[in-house]
């Protein structure tokens, strides 16, 4: 009896403790510190150094925390001054930045020219994963305190662009000599917000600088919480604990119609979701095959359904909300949905019984969803899709050394054209180009426009580029998102931004 | 008894070195490389080959392997390829989160599943037992997802008692440790049940009950004592798994318990967590298989380890 009693006895303490501890525990659910504003993130945040980031996800929070140059207005196009007050071309290839006075950063270091020239050039040095985005940067040099001058190595049109990305981001040069390889766990900048705490892979929070050069940070403090479930991420905003849902899926937007507290905002969205075909491989090196199958797929029943009507299809390489789109002429898709047309087409190219062939997803629910409908509606042209999804490491590996047949790729929809024209390029096979089509022509637009200062030149060489590359189809797009959020309505001046997510002038009311 | 301690205890060493190995060799087998999912998707040949250089990975695997044993030899367990946080840090912030949910909810699971299945046992094919046995197959079959989530409709949303998110305060063990906790309680109950039915019909039962003995002190200090041993063996291997990451819980109540963080690693090729978590996983499924033997011979006296 007694070692049983003993062993009951631990048991029911463990309980009690628990319990009693749960009870005793802070006040949960909707308490009303409405001095705080709480976001969902949907993606893992891990590290949140610019220099090792590439995850969108932890370019947005940043930008509440570290500034760059220049940024760009909500249109995710239009560029403003940001800790540069005014630039200048000096020629092609060399630009000078007047920078703002008096600003310091978090750690109290003076933000200066020298801060520049050091954060730049850390993000193109041999260890940054970014050093590919800056091939283009030749020097940074401090003229004076406040004004440095960027040379690049050719004439290279969309550097202000390139700037205002949510990448190239000044840091603190003492804080990262002194934080080293931990910089990354608590950046330090000039923004309206500082970094408090991060925990990997759980929260991220940062509170209100004080001493901001602008107007300040309306709330105390923002907390970045990672909720990787879409059912628990509707639950808590149901619920009060979080105010803003980042990126959310239809069912959220479904669920959301009917209650009053909440709202769905929309706004530009940087990323689009693309399928693209290998060219170098049969059959898809025929053109008639390309553009086939592009008739084969409902692109407008695929929003409709699994996009719950967010999106609108239109034809690479050009995103409606990218410089350069022109409504008149890239208003209509080049390849409507038109079974009939896809079988003419594939008899054409000598296949008219279709054929059988992959396509390579990343193991995860939205892809697995479009993989099945593409796959279905293929059926129908007599085209026997195999799906193939794998992880993203594999994916990404597998596409880089050519050994996919077609597979699907989100990249950016808003911005610079240049942004998405490398994927075309010849150079950058096995890089960005997964496509692995190219047109010497169309080497020669991409590069021109590239090194061309003139708008309206450049404009021209952008457009002819993009007519090329919707002829010869080696891709196509499913959808130009749009950025949907859910918010509480008690969330006060949250605009959405493609490639930031500021809460500065964000309050919550109540 | 010492001696088989120490015995098992040398075991553990062999199973770690086999950890060791086998992992280090299937991390480095699998397709996709750390460096990719680092630089990112559209990086460039250079970057790639510049991350492969800052974490060792240019080097011959049989170099990256000595390296790696040597560290680990040293008690260093390196730090995160994605995060550059020391991977002490990452598990650290991980397994306690995994050992409070696997304490709590087999606490729970222990508390009412073994007095279920006893009742299910003495009043064996009353209405008692077919209730206990309902809940016990209710418990096996219900997900975790959709109890997870209705524990959160009602208990976050509806009644706004408690947190849906995870924020490290005792209360918001509370949800996720009956969520999980239906799954072992089902087990524990119908493990009760079956083996307190077995050890029922024994003769020195009988003996028990013809000396006099009060039908409490019968089936407590006679039956359920000697009925436990397989009970435990179910509780021992369900803590394994709980700790071992419970990833469909852990992400409902957004935790980063052993599982998520496990399966993120995994997912982005971070080696450093992989190799250190797995290690830390197989040694503590090892030390509770040798604390769940010890505690049989507790239990049993019969039971004796040369």
């Amino acid at each position: 009896m007694t070692q049983s009693m003993r062993w009951w006895t631990v048991v029911a303490c463990a309980v009690t403790v628990a319990v009693a501890a749960g009870a005793a525990g802070p006040p949960a659910a909707g308490a009303p510190a409405r001095d705080v504003l709480r976001l969902s993130v949907r993606t893992t945040v891990v590290g949140l150094d610019p220099k090792f980031e590439t995850a969108s996800t932890v370019g947005f929070i940043n930008s509440n925390v570290l500034e760059s140059l220049v940024t760009t207005d909500f249109d995710g196009k239009t560029i403003l001054p940001q800790l540069a007050t005014e630039w200048r071309a000096e020629t092609g290839s060399s630009w000078v930045f007047r920078l703002r006075p008096n600003v310091r950063f978090h750690d109290g270091t003076p933000f200066n020219a020298q801060a520049v020239k050091f954060s730049l050039e850390r993000m193109a040095d041999a260890e940054s994963v970014h050093r590919g985005d800056f091939a283009w940067l030749q020097s940074v040099e401090v003229v004076d305190p406040l004004t440095v001058r960027i040379r690049s190595k050719f004439p290279y049109a969309p550097m202000l662009s390139a700037l205002a990305f949510y990448q190239p981001y000044i840091v603190s040069p003492t804080a990262v000599q002194q934080m080293g390889t931990q910089f990354g766990q608590k950046p330090v900048g000039t923004g309206p917000f500082k970094y408090e705490s991060h925990v990997p892979r759980q929260r991220t929070i940062m509170v209100r600088n004080d001493d901001y050069w602008g107007p300040k940070a309306k709330v105390s403090r923002a907390e970045w919480i990672i909720v990787v479930e879409e059912n628990a991420r509707l639950a808590a905003l149901l619920s009060g604990e979080l105010d803003i849902l980042t990126i959310i899926e239809p069912s959220i937007m479904q669920a959301l119609a009917t209650r009053p507290q909440f709202a769905v905002l929309r706004g530009p969205d940087d990323l689009v979701d693309r399928v693209g075909f290998n060219a170098r491989k049969r059959p898809f090196d025929d053109v008639r095959v390309r553009r086939a199958l592009i008739h084969g797929v409902n692109r407008m029943q695929m929003i409709a359904t699994i996009f719950g009507g967010v999106g609108v299809a239109y034809d690479p390489p050009l995103a409606p909300g990218i410089w350069g789109y022109d409504p008149q002429t890239m208003g209509r898709l080049s390849y409507p949905y038109d079974p009939n047309k896809a079988r003419a087409l594939l008899a054409e190219a000598g296949f008219p019984n279709g054929f059988r062939t992959t396509f390579t997803i990343i193991n995860r629910p939205d892809h697995r969803q479009i993989g099945e409908v593409i796959q279905a509606d293929l059926k129908q042209i007599g085209v026997e899709v195999a799906l193939r999804a794998l992880d993203f490491a594999t994916v990404s590996q597998s596409t880089r050394q050519g050994e996919h047949d077609m597979y699907i790729i989100g990249t950016y929809g808003v911005g610079d054209p240049d942004r998405v024209l490398p994927e075309f390029e010849s150079a950058n096979f096995n890089v960005r180009n997964r496509n692995f089509w190219a047109d010497p022509e169309v080497d020669r637009l991409i590069l021109a426009q590239r090194q061309e200062l003139d708008t309206q030149k450049r404009l021209a060489l952008v457009r002819q580029a993009a007519a090329k590359i919707r002829e010869a189809a080696p891709e196509f797009a499913l959808r130009w998102r749009r950025a949907v959020l859910a918010i509480n309505k008690d969330v006060v001046g949250y605009r959405v931004h493609p490639q930031k997510w500021y809460v500065r002038d964000t309050s919550v009311g109540r | 008894m010492l001696q088989y301690v120490l015995r098992r205890v040398a075991h553990l060493a062999l199973v770690a070195a086999g950890v060791v190995v086998v992992t280090f060799s299937m991390l480095h087998l699998i397709p996709g490389d750390p460096a990719h999912v680092i630089a990112g998707d559209f990086a460039t040949q250079e970057s790639i080959e510049g991350v492969r250089r800052r974490l060792g990975l240019d080097q011959p695997l049989p170099v990256q392997f000595a390296r790696y044993v040597g560290r680990l030899a040293r008690g260093d367990l390196g730090a995160s390829f994605r995060s550059n946080v020391p991977v002490t840090r990452e598990l650290g912030l991980s397994y306690p989160i995994s050992a409070q949910l696997a304490v709590y909810s087999l606490a729970l699971a222990t508390a009412v599943g073994v007095p279920l299945g006893v009742v299910a046992a003495v009043r064996r094919g009353t209405f008692a037992d077919l209730a206990t046995m309902v809940v016990a197959m209710a418990g096996l079959s219900i997900p975790s997802f959709w109890l997870g989530l209705n524990l959160i409709l009602l208990f976050s949303v509806r009644l706004g008692w408690l947190r849906s998110i995870w924020g490290g305060a005792p209360a918001d063990y509370i949800l996720p440790s009956v969520t999980l906790a239906m799954f072992s309680l089902a087990l524990i109950a119908r493990q009760t049940r079956s083996s307190m039915l077995e050890v029922l019909t024994q003769d020195y039962i009988r003996t028990a009950r013809a000396k006099g003995l009060a039908v409490r002190a019968v089936y407590y200090r006679h039956a359920l004592l000697n009925a436990l041993i397989p009970v435990l063996t179910v509780i021992g291997l369900n803590f394994g798994y709980i700790l071992g990451g419970t990833v469909i819980t852990e992400s409902i109540f957004s935790m980063r318990g052993m599982g998520t963080l496990l399966v993120a690693s995994i997912l982005d090729r971070d080696y450093p967590i992989v190799q250190a978590g797995i290690l830390v996983l197989a040694l503590n499924f090892a030390v509770i298989n040798l604390l769940t033997d010890l505690l049989y011979a507790l239990i049993d006296p019969r039971i004796r380890y040369e």
